[in-house]
């Protein structure tokens, strides 16, 4: 895997962590979520790798329930360790985001 | 929900996809399924939370290339690699199934024919006789394996429907003929009994009996 992808993984991983965070979600609506942040370059389907690994990591564990419209759907939701993850992901992602966004706002500055 | 509820519940669903989405589903699904050391049950639930999405999307008007992307095979890959593992036990108690059927699958006819043909039954010599019947257990076991493994592999190689059902006939041929050379080639050993065509019947009726039993037990089959 390239490391931009391996890049793009992890970042996407911490965002479902955080949507999962807020409230127990099924795939579906998952991808809607980052559809409506803006992150339409991904293939919606490319969320079930990404619930699968988290799940075998045991960050995160779905439940089959009632839906308000339609069927039943797995829902899941954040574990103690998952929460746990996305706290260090956060960490990490704040402590890269400022000085990547500095060096790239000097390059818009000169050019 | 248990993997035999689910794998009934996503028959009945899968009939609202169109055409498109049906023919791009049932491929993902094959060849899903047809990796079979993966845990059923986790099999089963992600293949029913893909057909939900699909449906959701396809109310939206979105196609399956969209959703899933214009690489099934490696879309598929990526998941299947992160699906949980079967238990060994489970594929044990498959493996046994499957043999006990088999055998008594042999074992009736066999029976049933020497009745009629009223010969004298041959002696059966015990030492040989249970390596052919092990080798030959083995044997079907191989051949299932084969069959799943050409139903993943035909699933994303366009080939010509007539050299696939050629593929599985020489699997057949491999089980049929493969047989019939292993338990010829064994030389017979051990005490020599007598059995009448009876008690082979008996033999396979009990057999049937434990995958029958086995089956209920583990739903291994049915729901």
């Amino acid at each position: 895997m390239s490391l931009r992808s391996q890049i793009l993984k992890g970042i996407l991983e911490g965002c479902v962590l955080a949507i999962i965070e807020q409230q127990p979600t099924y795939g579906y609506e998952l991808s809607l979520r980052l559809q409506e942040n803006g992150l339409t370059d991904i293939s919606e389907g490319s969320i079930y790798p990404i619930l699968l690994r988290l799940q075998k990591e045991q960050l995160i564990k779905g439940t089959l329930q009632e839906s308000e419209t339609g069927p039943k759907r797995k829902y899941y939701s954040l574990t103690e360790k998952g929460l746990q993850a996305l706290d260090d992901f956060l960490a990490q992602w704040n402590s890269i985001q400022p000085p990547v966004e500095n060096i790239l706002q000097k390059r818009s500055e000169n050019s | 929900m248990n993997a035999k509820e689910l794998i009934q519940l996503n028959n009945e669903k899968r009939e609202s996809l169109n055409e498109e989405n049906l023919a791009y589903y049932e491929d993902m699904l094959l060849y899903i399924r047809a990796t079979f050391n993966r845990s059923e049950q986790h099999t089963e639930e992600l293949l029913m939370e893909l057909l939900d999405h699909l449906l959701d999307a396809q109310s939206n008007g979105k196609t399956a290339t969209e959703v899933f992307g214009d690489d099934p095979k490696s879309y598929c890959k990526e998941m299947i690699k992160e699906l949980p593992k079967e238990k060994k036990i489970s594929s044990a108690i498959f493996i046994f199934y499957l043999a006990c059927y088999g055998l008594a699958w042999a074992s009736i006819p066999y029976g049933i024919i020497s009745l009629f043909l009223d010969t004298p039954a041959d002696s059966v010599q015990l030492g040989s006789a249970a390596i052919i019947v092990t080798v030959n257990a083995l044997l079907m076991v191989f051949c299932v394996f084969l069959v799943f493994k050409l139903i993943g592999w035909t699933t994303y190689n366009q080939i010509h429907k007539v050299l696939e059902l050629f593929l599985y006939m020489l699997v057949f041929i491999l089980f049929v003929v493969g047989g019939l050379f292993l338990s010829r080639s064994i030389p017979s050993f051990g005490p020599a009994i007598t059995l009448s065509p009876l008690i082979y019947i008996v033999i396979g009726v009990i057999l049937f009996g434990i995958s029958y039993v086995l089956n209920k037990a583990f739903k291994i089959t049915k729901a």
